[in-house]
């Protein structure tokens, strides 16, 4: 009687075994890697302003994006030279408006790395032009 | 004797259980409905130097814009211009339906909910303006956000 009360009391693990190597193979499958994704805000000039507005910011910086190429207010420069630049320039100039002037033939990867460039150094008021090319 | 040998066959497989159960309830946890609605096919530029943004976001529109390609791989090319296709959660439109989407959004919310543009790292600059310019600035969204790799 023992025996039996014992067999009745046992619960059959292998069936449930079974379906949780499945599940556990399904998700290992289908476990994808969530790539970080940064947003860099920009301003655009809103439709029929043709004119900056310069008494919204009396300090204003220039950066030119060309396809591999970056300038500062016109002058060729290396990202570690715009890096230094800003640098200096943040302190006393982080409520400065950044235009961000940009070739119609430079790429996506150009214009981030003058926004990130921007970004790192506290500026966070980014208005983006196309220079006409 | 018999029992002994019984006994020596067994294995343990309490523990492995235990494991296994943590295991799912692991990747149950970082497992993710949505992903299906990203576009992974885009190559995003890379921001070393921003963080990622935080997981609570506010109610966005996300714009895929990528260079088509074929089967083959080769960019399509229509005119002498790559073709560009825009998608919003892996459904295709054109630039009159980002419109449409942007406008019936904002009579949703009342307001000019933020844009995110994740953009292939070589789609030229023109491409990005014929979008920004024909798509968003005219309807008045002028507040945007390039979505870029985030430094770890």
């Amino acid at each position: 009687m023992r025996k039996r009360e014992e067999e009745s009391l046992a619960i059959p693990m292998s069936a449930m075994i079974d379906v949780v190597f499945l599940l556990l193979i399904y998700f290992i499958v289908t476990m994808e890697d969530e790539i970080p994704e940064a947003h860099l805000a920009i301003n655009l000039p809103s439709p029929g302003s043709k004119k900056q507005d310069q008494s919204v910011a009396p300090r204003l910086l220039e950066v030119q994006v060309y396809k591999n190429e970056l300038r500062l207010r016109g002058k060729i420069m290396t990202y570690s030279e715009i890096d230094n630049f800003l640098e200096r320039f943040s302190p006393t100039g982080k409520d400065s408006t950044v235009m961000v002037q940009v070739s119609q033939r430079a790429r996506a990867q150009d214009l981030v790395l003058a926004l990130d460039l921007c970004r790192k150094h506290g500026f966070n008021n980014l208005n983006v032009l196309t220079i006409n090319d | 004797m018999r029992r002994s040998s019984d006994a020596t066959l067994e294995t343990p497989v309490t523990q492995m259980i235990d494991i296994v159960f943590l295991l799912i309830i692991f990747f149950v946890v970082t497992a993710s409905v949505d992903n299906d609605l990203v576009d992974n096919t885009i190559s995003l530029a890379q921001a070393k130097n921003t963080k990622a943004e935080s997981i609570a976001k506010k109610m966005s529109v996300t714009i895929n814009m990528k260079m088509e390609k074929d089967a083959s791989g080769k960019l399509v090319v229509v005119n002498g211009r790559p073709k560009i296709s825009y998608n919003i959660a892996l459904q295709p439109k054109t630039l009159q339906g980002i419109r449409q989407t942007l406008l019936a959004v904002k009579e949703e919310t009342g307001d000019f909910v933020p844009v995110l543009i994740r953009v292939d790292r070589n789609v030229e600059y023109r491409y990005i303006d014929e979008l920004l310019q024909n798509a968003l600035a005219r309807i008045g969204f002028t507040k945007v956000s390039i979505v870029a790799v985030a430094s770890e």
